[in-house]
């Protein structure tokens, strides 16, 4: 049903005398939201729609639209038109050929999603401490074709089915919450045991926490709560941004700015993952990339604009929030990894951390300053000293080099549009204030 | 949108049961202008029409959504969820009647077709401008300019019919500063639930662009941040982030019901000083968080959360109402038509009070000046909240002082209150803009407040 109608605007853009390209996406989505055994919210809610770039003399114009009609199609036409003609000059862009569909069929929906909830909770609620909590279960399919005057087609789909789970433990002197989820192909393939373990093990790490100013001792950070730092700081490594000058990473090519073991890659597939990322919203093959190599900055990663702007070539992650938006440079499947280092178990005393408050708000990637809110557990030769209400301030980038300890695994959770994979690691020099 | 379509499917809707039933049918534009290294890059408009229908029975939630809004496709939507509702048939008539606002939208000039190509490119331009003529050491600026026109349509089995047109205006400024080589940005983003005539009087781009700039530049210079509890004036508009995260969200009535915030069982206690009277109103025109109905069919209201210290209602959606019996405050909320309402703040503020800037800042001897805020964060069910400061100055012996590196305030909901022991009056009050998350949607908070003086926080720094 997609594809003759995105040939269709294809073939309008070219008559009206442009390149460009079509970008559409359909998705749905069916959710369960459970609390206490007892169904909060069931829904089913789709979206499709298209959004339409036109390019010619140097200048680039963009509408979006889920009219699908050919009246709506041709007045997204005209809109695009409009914001060509208010553009001033931009990089040249070379629309990839190409021709790359997924033809399986896409996979039905599978029952049982209430009682996946439901023998969720019976494991949560066996902890006599859990007083409620708010889990949910999500299907997903998501679809998108791009096509351009190039000749270039990308049809491509991914299912995915995330459990999650929100617990609020009660203890001696107060209340606390942390959550967990999962991801897989199917329903079916969720660790149901693993939610309710997690979750449950992240909201007792701080439960009945105290305030303390902590010196001198390794933060670990669940990798939660690593993925939510390390993903805002990501777009340091777009090559628009440090062609701009507005990256601190601008300048730094080839320079050392992270520990000798820490490395930072970016690419389509991982051997842990049920799925693969391997065409960007453009249409390009994503390419796997080493941004940090041994801690020193390799390379970055680029769109189809920022490529031409900056003379290098599309790294394949010009990706979109839907299709009411433009591309831009975002990571496709980011993971670390940390070599050299001894396993946290041989530390003697760390603080891990099990919630982190404000990332948005108290981290600055630019330049590096962080400060936010954390809770967490101080460990201290095995005896475990909860902690709630303090913050942890400091530099990110110099924390990246101050690596004390690691542990291989990876474990990797889906953020936004990307997938990020960490395993534990332990920063030495960050402040810790209650 | 014909009424007597939407009572048709409200109908259907409810043709196998459930206690309520609302349609959301909206038709949204969005606009936006860009630029960056001086040069308009990319200007985006779209087009977005979708209809989401909803039956709650038994407290439960039924919701699909549709792209079709003939009414085969709303018919539809509203069968497939009355499937998900039950197999008992149910057969409910529903008249539909217009529901009168509280207030009338002044006539809002609009990015298109109103105002020429011209005009904004001449607000974003000037404000590029601003940011680039304040430093030599400015060394990268975007400037965005984003107006979303959304005409909205809500039916529900109430027989309530509400019709609104919301108009949202945003100019954006973002930057970056250089010293050697170390980079740090400032932001300024005004905005208002008003057209393009917001930069004829209100706001001048220019200085919008000027107050980004001097942020990032500020900060070139900041030093290290003291760490440990301290007091703290907090400066108008978006300082009011405080009583957004620290309170607000917890008076949300899901959060009351589902016993996971630090404020239930404490209406009609005092539970903050007596400077604190904070409101969330939907009725305040040309604010962000404003409009004539809520997003489930209801008039909007203004609702006095606390008065004086005491605790006097929560923030209560339709559904929350249902279930809990709690006044309904009409702060259902949406983030679009694939959203089902949840209870929102609107624009939550406090209250100007009588003190004075001088009075608070000649008492503090050490202790933050916080003058710009990235946002902030908190955990309902232990109260713990935090939020950024991207513009602060120390205060020594009654003197404001250096600049400080971006620092976090960590405190707890319930303790901050009993904390307010300055709130300056009616001449210094200001609203911010704010994008709100929870649940998974965004949707448009705005923030307010004169200047606080909270005489104990934690503070964040690195020193």
């Amino acid at each position: 049903m997609i594809r003759p109608i995105v040939e269709y605007i294809v073939d309008k853009i070219k008559h009206m005398g442009f390149e460009g390209d079509v970008f559409t996406s359909e998705g749905y989505r069916t959710s369960i939201d459970m609390r206490q055994r007892q169904i909060e919210k069931a829904q089913k809610v789709s979206s499709k729609g298209y959004g339409i770039r036109l390019y010619k003399d140097g200048k680039m114009g963009f509408s979006y639209s889920n009219d699908w009609s050919r009246e709506g199609i041709d007045k997204a036409l005209q809109m695009a038109k409009g914001t060509w003609e208010l553009s001033d000059e931009v990089p040249e862009i070379k629309f990839p050929g190409g021709y790359h569909v997924r033809d399986e069929e896409i996979p039905e929906n599978e029952d049982g999603m209430k009682d996946i909830l439901l023998s969720l909770e019976d494991e949560l609620y066996k902890d006599s401490r859990v007083f409620t909590d708010n889990s949910g279960i999500v299907q997903s399919c998501s679809r998108f074709v791009v096509m351009n005057t190039s000749g270039g087609l990308v049809d491509w789909w991914e299912s995915m089915s995330y459990l999650m789970s929100w617990v609020l433990l009660r203890g001696k002197k107060g209340m606390n919450g942390s959550f967990a989820f999962t991801f897989g192909k199917r329903p079916s393939e969720l660790s149901i045991e693993d939610v309710a373990r997690r979750a449950i093990l992240r909201a007792q790490s701080s439960l009945d926490g105290q305030r303390m100013t902590i010196e001198d001792v390794p933060v670990v950070f669940d990798t939660y709560e690593f993925a939510m730092i390390f993903m805002f700081a990501i777009g340091q490594f777009d090559g628009e941004a440090v062609g701009r000058g507005k990256s601190y990473l601008a300048g730094k090519k080839d320079q050392r700015i992270a520990d000798y073991g820490f490395y930072l890659i970016d690419g389509p597939e991982h051997p842990m993952l049920p799925f693969k990322v391997p065409f960007d919203h453009e249409g390009m093959p994503v390419q796997k990339k080493e941004l940090l190599s041994s801690g020193v900055v390799r390379s970055f990663m680029y769109d189809l604009k920022s490529a031409s702007e900056f003379g290098a070539v599309s790294t394949g992650n010009g990706f979109r929030g839907s299709w009411g938006s433009l591309p831009s440079v975002s990571p496709a499947i980011t993971y670390i990894e940390i070599k050299g280092k001894k396993p946290i178990s041989e530390l003697d005393e760390y603080f891990l951390v099990t919630s982190v408050k404000g990332v948005h708000s108290g981290f600055s990637p630019i330049s590096g300053t962080m400060s936010v809110g954390v809770d967490g557990v101080l460990i201290r030769n095995g005896e475990k000293i909860p902690v709630q209400g303090v913050t942890i301030s400091g530099n990110f980038w110099e924390m990246l080099g101050r690596i004390v300890a690691a542990d291989e695994d990876v474990e990797f959770l889906t953020m936004g549009s990307g997938v990020f994979g960490a395993p534990k690691v332990a920063f030495e020099g960050l402040k810790i204030t209650g | 949108m014909d009424r007597h379509m939407l009572a048709k499917v409200l109908r259907e809707a409810l043709s196998h049961g459930g206690d309520f039933a609302d349609v959301f049918v909206e038709n949204s534009t969005r606009y936006s202008i860009s630029m960056e290294n001086k040069k308009i890059e990319t200007p985006t408009v779209g087009n977005v029409i979708g209809a989401g229908v909803r039956v709650i029975k038994d407290g439960v939630v039924y919701y699909a959504s549709t792209e079709d809004i003939t009414e085969k496709g709303l018919l539809d939507a509203a069968r497939f969820v009355a499937s998900m509702v039950g197999k008992s048939a149910s057969d409910v008539e529903v008249a539909l009647k217009p529901i009168k606002p509280p207030f009338e939208w002044p006539t809002r000039k609009l990015v298109l077709p109103d105002t020429t190509r011209e005009v904004a490119e001449n607000i974003v331009m000037k404000a590029n401008a601003g940011a680039w003529e304040f430093s030599e050491r400015i060394v990268q600026v975007s400037v965005s300019l984003v107006q979303s026109q959304r005409r909205i349509w809500v039916a529900n089995s109430l027989g309530n019919f509400t019709e609104e047109f919301r108009v949202l205006t945003r100019l954006a400024v973002s930057s970056v500063a250089k010293l050697g080589s170390y980079l740090e940005r400032g932001f300024s983003a005004p905005g208002k639930a008003v057209g393009i005539e917001l930069f004829e009087h209100a706001v001048d781009p220019y200085k919008v662009g000027q107050k980004s700039a001097k942020v990032a530049v500020t900060n070139l210079g900041a030093v290290d941040a003291p760490s440990g509890n301290m007091p703290v004036i907090l400066a108008p508009g978006f300082g009011g982030v405080i009583f957004h995260e620290a309170t607000g969200h917890g008076l949300e009535a899901d959060g009351i019901r589902k016993g996971t915030s630090v404020f239930k069982d404490k209406l009609g206690k005092k539970i903050g000083t007596d400077k604190v009277t904070l409101i969330d109103s939907g009725t305040l025109p040309g604010e962000w968080g404003s409009g004539q109905f809520d997003d489930e069919g209801f008039e909007n209201q203004h609702t006095i959360l606390i008065e004086n210290g005491v605790l006097k209602a929560y923030m209560v959606d339709y559904r929350e109402h249902l279930l809990t019996g709690l006044p309904h405050s009409s702060s259902g909320r949406r983030q679009s038509y694939l959203h089902a309402p949840l209870p929102r703040m609107r624009n939550t503020y406090l209250a100007p009070g009588s003190d004075t800037f001088e009075d608070m800042l000649r008492d503090i001897k050490k202790g933050i000046y916080a003058v710009q805020f990235g946002g902030g964060q908190v955990d309902p069910s232990t109260g713990n909240f935090v939020f950024g400061v991207r513009e602060g100055y120390l205060i020594e012996n009654g003197k404001i002082g250096k600049a400080v590196k971006n620092v976090t305030l960590a405190g707890n909901g319930l303790e901050i209150l009993s904390h307010i022991v300055g709130v300056s009056g009616k001449e210094d009050m200001d609203f911010s803009p704010g994008m709100c998350g929870k649940g998974g949607q965004s949707v448009p908070a705005g923030i307010g407040q004169p200047y606080v003086y909270v005489d104990s926080i934690l503070v964040g720094g690195t020193k």
